[in-house]
């Protein structure tokens, strides 16, 4: 077949401009989306816009559009995600990373270390009327005794790493296979080493099964919970698992990808199969790097935003909010006009033991007075100040702004502890000058 | 086969379409278009006048006086797709007309009847006279092109089938002409007048004159509009693609055998060879191959073009198939004289459709409205004009706003995606983010499967959406939007659910109508009567089974077995099933007990009937996975009276629905009265006898037994909506039976029948 060149080169070309039209298009569809982005990642990276007028911004310190969420992983894949026991191998930070909080802020309730305390419960000076844990053959259980009626159910999983406490739940599953959850009413306190209610539970409990053992959570909710606990690849049903494979076997193999216990390394830097089977020639720096808003939002992912909180209840007169870290950090002035964040107190790839988080040393990097510069210009060029360095410093007296006349100890002043419950006491992350009014007990 | 080809009239034709669309659309219904109304726009519908300025607006829809006529009901619209489709078919081999007609029938969309026919009309003009029954010069073709064009744009958001149509049929007709300098000038300088003009005073022209190649890119961003996914992506578009494929070979040899048989007939008669010869004598040999040639090439473009189009994007299939279908209908005809052309047309096109329209009016006037909405496979849904709902509207299903449309049109709602994808300052991404996290309760801050973290909080704050539309069939949507206490269910029918903000005082009354109806439905008490008028529809028998299983989903299990109590088919089955599992995990969480009779109801032969559930509707049954409850909560009387290990077997048996096991242990039992009792609730019914009755309270039974049986009865007088006889039943029991492991859930059952 014979074409005319013409016509063919014509018809060719009206569907070249379309088509290049449509990229046109497209492409500035993508550029404005990506303006957009950059303009919200400098909003939220800016300071000054956070406290134009010198006011407490709730929302502006901390506010992130979605295009300025933190991502780290490049994928949800399980096969993305590597072995954690892999990271020792290369890494140092992973040597005391499994002594931390995050590392064991979520375990089976078969697991040695929080299954004798437990059981401690039988014997616990604590007593509440008909309860007794059971542990057999046919697994951990917990019941009540109500004159006749016994009410009984397994303990799955144990919350928290035990540096403030732990928390027992059982696991079921909904008509439609979703995870719901059963908070038990029952919580080891770690400082006074005694059972107690569970935080957000009636006193007296309910007439249902499951009102008499804890609190029934459904199933969005339940993930909320594994999200802040566990590493997970993948949104599976966790009852699904347990179903499977019973709540004595950890999860492995196959099943690594849907829960991973405890805060890992790759809940923050992301699925790391490939970094491991390339011996680290690939690295996604992405996952690591990040300012001081991109680095304190990630803790606050868990450790709660200041938007995720009532306006009303942030405030110094509410004690309740010294729990979430970064909403107190968030309305504090070393947050908002410097570049403070979670980070540059505390080394989250150490145990708290391991660190010296309550030194003078971090403070004095920008409240001394021999320092021409700005507490900014300051902070940004001592962060190479080792804790050592700063100490002597700090033993020189420099702290002449302090209206107390106080040398060291700032964070005693600044930073106390709170109880918020009987049993539960948190270091208030709302740096701040106190009134008399409201100096802890 | 031609002789059976010559037997089939066009009217024949038509009604052959008519069935295999009507066949289509009854028995599978498009994916994408769930919420398909009793009439359909013809004319795309203004989105929100006055408030969107940079979106292309169909200038037909903007009139108020025009809206009447603007939509055309379901049946009218299939009328004239059958119509058209004969026409194709009746022109058409045999060969190619029968699988062309099945296959368009098959991806029929009346969205875009007038975007097919448009684009299809244009395209006859482009293989020039012999496409057309008369002869016509080249201004007369570009001068009916850019008629058809315009009407296109005036009618149509999907105008750039028609427009590329047109852009091809000029190129062709200068083409012909030889690129004369003058006409060459004249055409593109006025093209791009108008053009311009178009580009720059209608605000969106440019975005939807490429709205085929945007849906292209749209799908690759984001998955919120199957219906705009490449053939490739699934097994049935790839089958789609072969056809097209098909087709567009067919377009490049079709012409070719019918040029071959037109020049032997008229060698082979013996009055036409002198007129042949005096032809021939005019027309040089060059000539005829030349126009041949450029016949072919012109085909073979324009297929290309609008075969890569259907592919790339499952929006475009049909009116780019309709473009090539009509090409192969036309390519390769003689031109008739005008008499001919006219008796032609007579007795091929206004005779039949005179009948078909005379056909369908008979059947149309001889059903009732309810029966017709049988007929048409169009349900019955929520009136949304008067349910009063305003706001930002957020849909889960964005290509489904058609019911919103009226609301849309007078300005109570503004949605923020729909079918327009050409939208400016739409996020796709974030939007399909934004239903994901909807779809799977991520409200706040949550790890999401991508390794992003974000819920769907922030995206309703920061623009301001106060309404979501939920797909009735998406139960783990509808669940997580019922329990929480943000949403509250507005407006329910067997197509979508309606959850509002409670930001308005309407919307608040709105949402105390539905919970106290639905709070009636799921507890019967007396004397109370509701209005369901524009926020609950349960349509007819066909529809029922997807209200009740919403209702299911949202914690109301009696209130679905009420919807389906007399219904017998497998769909209501299966709904049963459902309510009966969600039943047994209600006892289960309030009283830790495993509830025996509904366990035994939602499991016993569950296996048998999925597979012929999944015969006839695979999204609908329930599977082995959800079908089992875990048990890690207990509750029982300290120290019972040990059951017998016959007994324990049967229970068992019972517990995961194994008749065969039932059998076999049942005969084992020693006692007869247990016997009975566990007889009796493998055969429980609504309406039981008196007999029945007493071997579940029988005072020969152990005390266990008798309590679990009081609890049983209760449970069916509840679902059979005696009030009376469960209130009764309950209060006895919680005489006879203080230390009852049911004792909550006769507390909660009383509280609730007697308020």
């Amino acid at each position: 077949m014979r074409f005319p060149d013409s016509f063919a080169v014509s018809a060719l070309a009206i569907v070249t401009a379309a088509c290049g039209l449509a990229g046109m298009l497209w492409f500035q569809a993508s550029s404005a989306r990506e303006l957009a982005s950059v303009a919200g990642r400098r909003a939220t990276s800016d300071p000054q816009k956070t406290s134009d007028s010198g006011t407490t911004s709730a929302a502006g310190a901390t506010s992130d559009s979605a295009a300025t969420r933190v991502s780290r992983a490049t994928s949800g894949s399980p096969a993305d995600w590597a072995d954690e026991s892999s990271c020792i191998d290369c890494h140092d930070q992973a040597t005391h990373f499994l002594q931390t909080g995050h590392a064991r802020t979520l375990s089976r309730a078969t697991d040695d270390e929080v299954l004798h305390k437990l059981l401690s419960l039988n014997q616990s000076a604590y007593h509440e009327k008909g309860i007794r844990i059971n542990h057999s053959g046919d697994g951990l259980t917990i019941q009540r005794q109500e004159e006749a009626l016994v009410t009984s159910a397994s303990v799955d999983w144990c919350f928290g790493s035990g540096t403030h406490a732990h928390t027992w739940v059982t696991v079921l599953n909904d008509s439609l296979n979703a995870t719901d959850l059963l908070e038990l009413r029952w919580t080891l306190y770690a400082s006074t080493g005694q059972f107690g209610i569970t935080p957000g539970h009636p006193e007296n409990h309910g007439i249902t099964a499951t009102a008499k053992l804890g609190l029934l959570f459904d199933g969005p909710r339940s993930r909320r919970c594994f999200h802040c606990h566990a590493s997970i690849a993948e949104h599976a049903s966790i009852a699904e698992h347990t179903a499977q494979h019973g709540p004595k076997n950890p999860v492995s193999g196959s099943d690594f990808h849907v829960i991973q216990a405890g805060v890992t390394c790759q809940r923050c830097h992301g699925p790391r199969a490939a970094h491991v089977a390339s011996q680290g020639s690939i690295h996604n720096q992405h996952s690591i790097a990040g300012d001081h808003q991109a680095s304190f939002l990630m803790c606050a992912e868990c450790h709660r935003r200041a938007e995720d909180q009532q306006p009303q209840d942030i405030s110094t007169e509410n004690v309740d909010i010294v729990r979430f870290q970064p909403v107190g950090l968030s309305q504090s002035r070393c947050f908002q006009q410097a570049e403070l964040s979670c980070i540059s107190c505390h080394d989250p790839h150490r145990p708290l033991s391991m660190q010296n988080s309550l030194g003078d040393w971090q403070c004095i990097q920008c409240h001394t007075t021999t320092s021409s510069a700005s507490p900014a210009e300051t902070l940004h060029h001592g962060t190479d100040q080792t804790p050592a360095a700063a100490a002597q410093v700090s033993s020189k007296g420099l702290f002449s702004s302090c209206a107390a006349h106080q040398t060291s100890d700032c964070v005693s002043c600044h930073m106390p502890k709170v109880t918020t419950a009987p049993g539960l006491a948190f270091t208030d992350h709302w740096i701040r000058i106190r009134r008399e009014s409201e100096q802890p007990e | 086969m031609n002789n059976f080809r010559n037997q089939l009239h066009t009217w024949q034709w038509a009604l052959l379409a008519l069935n295999l669309i009507w066949a289509k659309w009854l028995f599978y219904p498009p994916e994408t278009d769930l919420l398909w109304p009793s009439s359909l726009p013809i004319v795309a519908p203004p989105d929100n006048p006055g408030v969107n300025n940079e979106l292309w607006q169909v200038p037909a829809a903007q009139p108020e006086w025009l809206s009447a006529v603007q939509h055309c009901p379901l049946f009218l619209t299939a009328c004239c797709f059958s119509i058209f489709f004969a026409w194709l078919a009746s022109r058409c081999p045999l060969s190619i007309s029968l699988p062309a007609i099945v296959f368009l029938s098959a991806i029929a969309n009346p969205d875009q009847l007038t975007a097919t026919v448009f684009a299809g009309m244009v395209s006859v003009l482009i293989t020039g006279n012999e496409a057309t029954s008369r002869i016509a010069s080249p201004v007369q073709m570009i001068a009916s092109g850019w008629l058809i064009t315009m009407l296109s744009i005036a009618l149509s958001v999907d105008f750039a089938f028609t427009l590329l149509a047109f852009l091809l049929l000029l190129v062709s007709q200068l083409a012909q002409t030889g690129w004369q300098r003058r006409s060459t000038i004249m055409a593109v300088s006025l093209l791009s007048l108008v053009t311009i003009s178009f580009w720059n005073v209608m605000p969106g022209f440019a975005a939807a004159a490429v709205r085929p190649v945007l849906a292209f890119l749209t799908a690759l961003q984001s998955n919120v509009y199957p219906q705009l996914q490449p053939l490739l992506a699934t097994a049935v578009g790839r089958i789609e693609m072969v056809v097209v494929l098909g087709l567009s070979t067919g377009l490049l040899v079709t012409p070719r055998r019918r040029f071959a048989k037109i020049s032997s007939l008229e060698t082979n008669n013996p009055t036409t060879q002198a007129k042949t010869a005096a032809d021939a004598k005019s027309t040089a040999p060059d000539r005829v191959s030349c126009d041949d040639s450029r016949a072919g090439s012109k085909r073979l473009i324009t297929a290309l073009i609008f075969g890569s189009l259907a592919i790339i994007s499952r929006h475009n299939l049909l009116p780019c198939t309709g473009v090539i279908v009509c090409l192969l209908a036309t390519a390769g005809r003689k031109p008739t004289d005008g008499h001919q052309a006219t008796s032609q047309f007579t007795r091929s096109w206004l005779r039949p459709t005179i009948s078909v329209g005379l056909i369908a009016g008979l059947i149309i006037s001889t059903i009732s409205e309810p029966g017709w909405s049988k007929v048409t496979g169009v349900p019955r849904l929520v009136d949304l004009n008067l349910s009063g709902i305003t706001g930002r509207v957020l849909l889960l299903q964005p290509s489904c706003n058609q019911p919103w449309d009226r609301l849309r049109r007078i300005g109570d709602v503004s949605l923020m995606a729909d079918n327009r994808w050409d939208r400016p300052g739409l996020d796709h991404r974030q939007y399909e983010t934004t239903c994901q996290d909807i779809m799977a309760g991520r409200e706040d801050l949550e790890l999401r499967p991508d390794g992003t973290v974000g819920g769907f909080r922030d995206f309703i704050q920061q623009n301001n959406v106060s309404v979501i539309a939920v797909e009735t069939r998406q139960l783990r949507t509808l669940r997580h939007l019922a329990t929480n206490p943000k949403w509250q269910l507005t407006a329910l029918d067997c197509r979508q659910a309606i959850f509002e903000t409670q930001q308005s005082s309407a919307s608040v009354t709105r949402a105390r109508r539905m919970g106290e109806m639905l709070l009636h439905f799921e507890w019967p008490a007396a004397g109370r009567g509701f209005n369901p008028e524009g926020i609950l529809e349960l349509g007819d028998k066909t529809t029922v089974p997807s209200v009740a299983r919403a209702l299911t989903a949202m914690h109301m299990p009696f209130a679905a077995l009420r919807c389906v109590q007399s219904d017998l088919s497998p769909a209501s089955d299966n709904v049963r099933r459902e309510a009966y599992l969600e039943l047994a995990a209600r006892v289960r969480d309030q009283c830790g007990q495993a509830s025996l009779a509904d366990l035994w109801r939602a499991l016993n032969g569950l296996d048998q009937n999925l597979s012929i559930l999944n015969q006839f509707n695979p999204s609908k049954s329930l599977n082995n996975t959800n079908s089992q409850l875990n048990f890690p909560l207990r509750s029982q009387v300290d120290d019972p009276l040990p059951a017998e290990a016959a007994e324990q077997a049967v229970r068992q048996a019972m517990l995961t629905g194994n008749s065969d096991a039932l059998a076999e242990y049942l005969a084992k039992v020693p006692s007869p009265t247990i016997q009975a009792f566990y007889r009796q609730i493998s055969q429980l019914s609504l309406r039981l006898a008196r007999p029945e009755r007493r071997a579940l309270t029988s005072t020969d039974l152990p005390l266990r037994l008798q309590d679990e049986g009081h609890f049983i009865l209760a449970n069916l007088a509840v679902e059979s909506g005696d009030t009376q006889e469960a209130i009764a039943l309950l209060q006895e029991s919680l005489r006879l039976f203080k230390d009852s492991p049911f004792g909550a859930m006769r507390m909660v059952y009383l509280q609730q029948l007697s308020r």
